[in-house]
């Protein structure tokens, strides 16, 4: 390791020590991507190397991180500089992924106020039975509604110096977040429709699966933030994995507003 | 002993701080388990000095009173700004070193290195890291 720890090193940023995660995870970006497209034509092989593809992935991710928080938590690298800029960074992430978003509200909003005459020229098109927005869906929003609220009270536990309260907290959150995914998983297994019926279909999976993606990704995250919790990681004055995740979970609630006010209740009968 | 309770996620807690620091409360003081830089950082900051390096700030720098640049070694990359207000010019790079006054080519402040560190070339002696 370079000389970090004592007064030789004048500056406060964190030049991080040669590491193969990146190059590990371009390698295994090639089958995931490859097997997805063969695996979306059905050929056999797809799946396998799809499958072997997201486990490479998902460890080196899960190398790379438990990485970050041996720099972090361990090693005391992240200096209040190195923080802030893990601040900046993580908000533009969060910009992108709403740049992401807004490309699937385009398509649906694109199709839902022009409907083509080929599907009677209204929307919801004729003939599809369309989720009833105040069934599962609103109760998804309150879930979701829920959680924000329980992140935000973990949050102040942990300001306050409550770990007790803020294990509940994360507890609550993570509950509610699973509760959201499993109701979601029924309303797609008793759908009416698949993402193969017409542009309502795909709009509808499209959006609403990729927001699933980044609700099982939250919660993932959401996990990892209660063991490192558990484990002492967190202070009052620096937490900055846990800010990270509840930005994220933030971020995912807010989209699943647009997707429930745009798709479900609007987009509905 | 740790203090120990099962919340709503059915964990045994004991209390965090403890799991990582031992089970010594004198451990623990008010930079929790701060260590490393970032403590070196806390502990600097709480004396009210500071730890890291910052831009060198003064007044403008003549042949009676040069503007007096810090360097942990013998020689430094230091950008001459100009003076204040409509004095201020494009920033002019160059390598400051030490025993050798440096005029800027623009507007004439005058600055001098003083060695506050160990000294020698910038880096370190080359060969011995690790």
């Amino acid at each position: 390791m370079t000389n970090n720890s004592c007064l030789d090193r004048r500056h406060p940023y964190h030049l991080v020590d040669p590491s193969p995660w990146p190059i590990t995870l371009s390698f295994a970006s090639v089958p995931t991507t490859v097997g997805g497209v063969l695996a979306f034509h059905s050929i056999r092989a797809g799946g396998l190397l799809l499958g072997s593809g997201l486990g490479m992935l998902l460890y080196t991710l899960f190398l790379w991180w438990r990485d970050v928080i041996r720099e972090s938590t361990y090693a005391g690298l992240h200096s209040a500089c190195v923080h802030q800029g893990h601040r900046y960074g993580f908000l533009m992430f969060i910009a992108s992924e709403v740049m992401f978003f807004i490309a699937f509200f385009w398509a649906f909003f694109h199709s839902a106020l022009g409907p083509a005459v080929e599907s009677g020229a209204i929307w919801p098109p004729h003939g599809l039975m369309v989720p009833d927005p105040w069934g599962i869906p609103f109760l998804n929003t309150l879930i979701l509604l829920g959680s924000g609220a329980s992140v935000t009270w973990a949050h102040h536990a942990l300001f306050a110096g409550s770990e007790k309260a803020a294990v509940n907290a994360l507890a609550v959150t993570i509950w509610l977040a699973l509760l959201f995914v499993l109701l979601q998983a029924m309303e797609y297994r008793d759908a009416p429709f698949t993402m193969s019926d017409g542009i309502y279909g795909s709009t509808f999976f499209v959006a609403t699966g990729f927001h699933g993606v980044h609700v099982i990704i939250g919660t993932i995250f959401l996990i990892c933030c209660a063991i490192r919790h558990y484990l002492g990681h967190f202070t009052p004055t620096h937490h900055f994995g846990f800010e990270a995740a509840a930005w994220y979970w933030h971020f995912v609630d807010v989209v699943w507003l647009f997707l429930f006010v745009s798709i479900y209740w609007w987009g509905g009968h | 002993m740790a203090a120990q309770g099962r919340g709503i996620a059915g964990l045994g807690f004991a209390s965090p701080s403890r799991v990582l620091r031992g089970a010594d409360d004198k451990d623990i003081d008010d930079l929790g388990i701060a260590t490393g830089l970032e403590r070196e950082e806390l502990e600097f900051a709480k004396a009210g000095k500071k730890r890291w390096d910052e831009p060198p700030v003064g007044p403008f720098g003549t042949a009676e009173k040069p503007a007096i640049i810090e360097s942990w070694y013998d020689e430094r990359i230091v950008g001459c700004p100009g003076g204040p207000g409509d004095d201020e010019h494009d920033v002019i790079w160059f390598k400051l070193k030490k025993n050798e006054r440096h005029e800027c080519s623009i507007c004439g402040q005058i600055f001098e290195l003083k060695c506050i560190g160990p000294g020698g070339p910038p880096g370190g002696h080359h060969g011995s890291h690790h």
